[in-house]
């Protein structure tokens, strides 16, 4: 099969999740299909459609990515012929490809309502899939990235981006301007990839330098939960003072820029679940990829270190948490005056999106697929659901339900999966620096 | 003699204030079987991945093909088989799909040779390549480096991680890529005993230079261990013409000498007044005696 | 047929050449026999097959094989003036040289060592 088009079936197929899911979804598009040009009406084809979108569309936005790097990383990858061009072609058709469904969505709603094609959520369409490849692209090198997500209100509110009279500015710029800047995106991405040395591989543990760990004074017998909570994140036990005063700063830095945000964003829309799930996606990741050196090097049952494991995963959604008590603080506050049933509908969202984030890492332990798709499929849920045009009270509560329930599904998951996982059948973590001289 | 299909010249490599590769020159010629040997930390790795334009040398220039290295054009890279000494598979995909990925850029792709490589290594396809054995991930970037019938193939110890079998089949189809003599392999390996019987030429590198090049039959010949007795008592400091260690106990002496002519026994043994032994030594005693 | 060592000191091309040269001066290849070829023999022995092709190329060039067209490495007919004689001595004279050395480090007599070589060479004939 030609270069170009075997990479875009893979972006659609690596994972066996993905071949699953898409199947069934082009399986029940197909019929819904065939079932409207049987009855001849459009609702049929547009809910294929949407199962298409869901099942198909959204795993491989979130998937694809993560394949796109992982072909990318390879040194032998650089004597393929023309291999670079070719990878960016294939991308090129994937995204034509998640755009002609979603125009064919498009074509076939404004048939049903008789209503001419709106052109511009094509546009947004196609600036929305640009941002999210090229940012989990990026993530996927090193998910400290994530800041940047929660940085870009300070930078926004830096700006004077958000005040009213800037809002009506942004509101005022063409709707041909976002996908002409996601062109832009592209074309310097592409300068960029073919031009560079090096792509880096996936990578979920960023870890202190080895010369910390030789700095480190481990003299002695240690603590067990010091013991512990360093195997577990990686970081020698005089650092975390660094760590807490890093988070301190980037909290304080998120507070403020949260206050000069919070009046553009409500706090039930989905950037603040969304930003939730994102934050924690990395932490809870590294913690449990890590946690299988604790099963090498802990006595006791099984079940013994799923509950430290489950402790420190805990001890990072509090983290998170307060973060969204910080920021139910702010939109409570006469700054942006949200009633009280919106700011207690919000937090649930955000800290129910937190639980979620963290069980899905947490049941993802034999592989990423899961995590993957999991994450593309709460997405899915939430942007339309609570998009400003069609949030209401009915939706934030369904998403939150979801979120909730969905995380006490992975954690049971979660829980059998500990139980009978076969550690050594597990591919080997990258080497920790732990273990390396400086 | 043709045209070399790997010509480096002068190649100087530093990591930093450590220096990877001095002043390294070269050549690779087509029907080369050149086994490239090494300490841990020499530079094989670094010289194997200079030569095909993985990291650009701080001096000196390599051509492959005739093309600059870090300048192949795509004909080129088509020529060209490797596999890295960490095998960097697509671990997320299976390897069935990783095959068929690779095999997709290449125009010359051999799926007979292929499937039928894959049926004699038992090679795994269905599972997903990050759960498999380190033998058979090995085996899948063997596959993967030669499927497309390269020129030049090189090879950074690719069968470190394989049972004797596996690594006698894989030797086999080595000699069978080399019987078309406008190829050339370059790998590296630690199994002493696989360069003795693949190789026709031989790489030594040491501290990241090229201590010793040429072919493996003139290095066994040239390189060997003299055994002398002599009538009296030998001087501590014995001088022996250009010996690599020597040894003396009282009145016999071992040394080992570098380009060994044995016309000159003779003259040897009446110089020491007695008699003169002369042992051929293996590739790993040579190796280990270059090494003292 | 043959005992190739590849990590031996003596490289394979000079072990399958003295090898060679030893069976058909004892006479256990006669005229005529066909050796297995270059593909065979080294898929036999797991080697590279240019050095079975340098081993058969030298004996060819000595003359004590010959090739055929389209078949293996054959042993040649006998020839009773192949080479003069000088030359020949000249092919003995480390072998003689050896046994020499041997005989003084054993402190052994000319005399007694010529007795022995002349029982060898009466072995021989049987």
């Amino acid at each position: 099969m030609n270069a170009v088009l075997r990479v875009w079936w893979t972006f659609f197929t690596a994972l066996p999740l993905q071949r699953w899911l898409g199947g069934t979804g082009a399986a029940l598009c197909t019929l819904l299909a065939a079932g409207g040009f049987v009855s001849g009406t459009y609702e049929l084809w547009i809910f294929g459609l949407l199962v298409l979108f869901i099942l198909a569309v959204f795993p491989t936005l979130f998937a694809s990515p993560a394949v796109f790097r992982a072909l990318s990383a390879p040194r032998a990858s650089q004597l393929l012929p023309r291999f670079r061009a070719r990878m960016l072609g294939a991308v090129a058709l994937l995204v034509a490809t998640l755009l002609a469904i979603f125009v064919l969505f498009f074509v076939t709603s404004a048939a049903a309502a008789n209503r001419a094609l709106p052109l511009e959520p094509i546009g947004y369409a196609f600036a929305f899939a640009t941002a999210m490849f090229l940012w989990m692209f990026v993530q996927f090198g090193d998910w400290r990235w994530v800041w940047l997500w929660l940085a870009a209100p300070a930078a926004l509110g830096v700006l004077g981006l958000l005040a009213p009279e800037s809002r009506a500015l942004v509101a005022a710029v063409p709707a041909w301007a976002w996908p002409g800047a996601a062109l832009l995106a592209w074309i310097g991405f592409a300068a960029w990839y073919v031009r560079a040395r090096r792509i880096g591989p996936i990578r979920f543990n960023p870890q202190p330098r080895a010369r910390a760990w030789a700095s480190a004074e481990l003299g002695g017998a240690l603590p067990r939960d010091v013991a512990l909570r360093m195997l577990v994140t990686a970081r020698p036990p005089g650092r975390e003072g660094w760590a807490l005063a890093l988070v301190g700063i980037v909290l304080g830095v998120n507070v403020a820029a949260m206050s000069v945000a919070a009046p553009f964003f409500s706090f039930t829309s989905s950037f603040w679940p969304f930003g939730t799930m994102l934050l924690l996606w990395g932490h809870a990741t590294s913690i449990v990829h890590r946690s299988r050196l604790l099963w090498l090097r802990m006595p006791g049952p099984r079940d013994a270190v799923r509950r430290e494991v489950e402790r420190a995963l805990l001890r990072n959604v509090r983290g998170a948490v307060l973060l969204i008590v910080a920021a139910a603080v702010i939109y409570a506050s006469p700054l942006v005056g949200a009633s009280p049933q919106q700011v207690l509908a919000g937090f649930l969202l955000s800290a129910c999106a937190a639980l979620f984030s963290t069980y899905l890492a947490f049941a993802s332990i034999p592989g990423r697929a899961l995590h993957l798709v999991g994450f593309g499929l709460m997405i899915a849920l939430q942007f339309p659901l609570l998009a400003p045009p069609f949030t209401s009270p009915t939706n934030v509560t369904i998403v939150t339900v979801a979120e909730l329930g969905g995380a006490i599904a992975f954690r049971m998951l979660a829980l059998r999966r500990w139980r009978q996982i076969d550690w050594l059948r597990l591919r080997p973590l990258p080497q920790s620096n732990m273990f390396r001289g400086s | 003699m043709s045209e070399p299909i790997v010509s480096a010249r002068d190649v100087t490599k530093l990591f930093g204030s450590k220096t990877a590769l001095d002043g390294v020159s070269a050549d690779v010629f087509p029907g080369d079987i050149i086994g490239v040997l090494g300490k841990n930390g020499a530079g094989k790795t670094t010289l194997l991945e200079t030569l095909l334009g993985f990291s650009p040398p701080n001096r000196g220039s390599v051509a492959v093909f005739g093309e600059d290295a870090l300048a192949m054009s795509a004909q080129t890279k088509a020529r060209i088989g490797f596999l890295p000494q960490l095998d960097e598979l697509f671990g997320m995909l299976n390897g069935k799909q990783h095959l068929a990925i690779v095999s997709a850029f290449h125009a010359d792709w051999d799926r007979a040779l292929v499937e039928r490589l894959i049926a004699e290594w038992s090679v795994p396809l269905k599972q997903r390549i990050d759960s498999l054995s380190v033998g058979e991930r090995q085996k899948l970037a063997v596959l993967s480096a030669l499927g497309h019938r390269p020129d030049l193939l090189v090879l950074d110890e690719p069968v470190a991680s394989l049972d004797p079998i596996a690594r006698r089949q894989f030797l086999r189809q080595l000699f069978a890529i080399a019987e078309n003599e406008d190829r050339a392999v370059l790998f590296s390996s630690h199994i002493v005993s696989d360069l003795e019987r693949a190789a026709n030429k031989v790489w030594i590198v040491k501290d990241g230079r090229l201590h010793w090049q040429g072919y493996l039959d003139t290095l066994k010949e040239s390189v060997v261990r003299l055994h002398i007795r002599a009538r009296s008592v030998l001087p501590r400091d014995l001088a022996v013409p250009n010996a690599l260690a020597t040894r003396v106990d009282g009145n016999t002496a071992i040394a080992t000498v570098a380009q060994w002519q044995p016309s000159e026994a003779d003259a040897l043994a009446k110089r020491f007044d007695g008699s003169l032994d002369v042992e051929s030594l293996g590739l790993e005693d040579i190796f280990l005696e270059l090494h003292r | 047929m043959f005992v190739l060592n590849p990590t031996s000191g003596t490289p394979i091309y000079r072990q399958l050449v003295e090898q060679i040269r030893r069976l058909i001066a004892g006479g256990q290849l006669a005229a005529g026999t066909e050796l297995p070829s270059v593909r065979e023999l080294a898929e036999r022995h797991t080697v590279n097959p240019m050095t079975i092709s340098k081993a058969y190329a030298l004996l060819e060039g000595e003359g004590l094989l010959e090739r055929q067209r389209g078949k293996p490495m054959r042993v040649a007919a006998r020839r009773r003036n192949q080479a003069p004689l000088a030359q020949r001595l000249e092919r003995l004279e480390p072998a003689a040289a050896e046994l020499v050395l041997a005989a003084r480090q054993l402190e052994i007599g000319k005399k007694e060592l010529l007795a022995l070589v002349g029982d060898e060479w009466e072995k021989k004939d049987v």
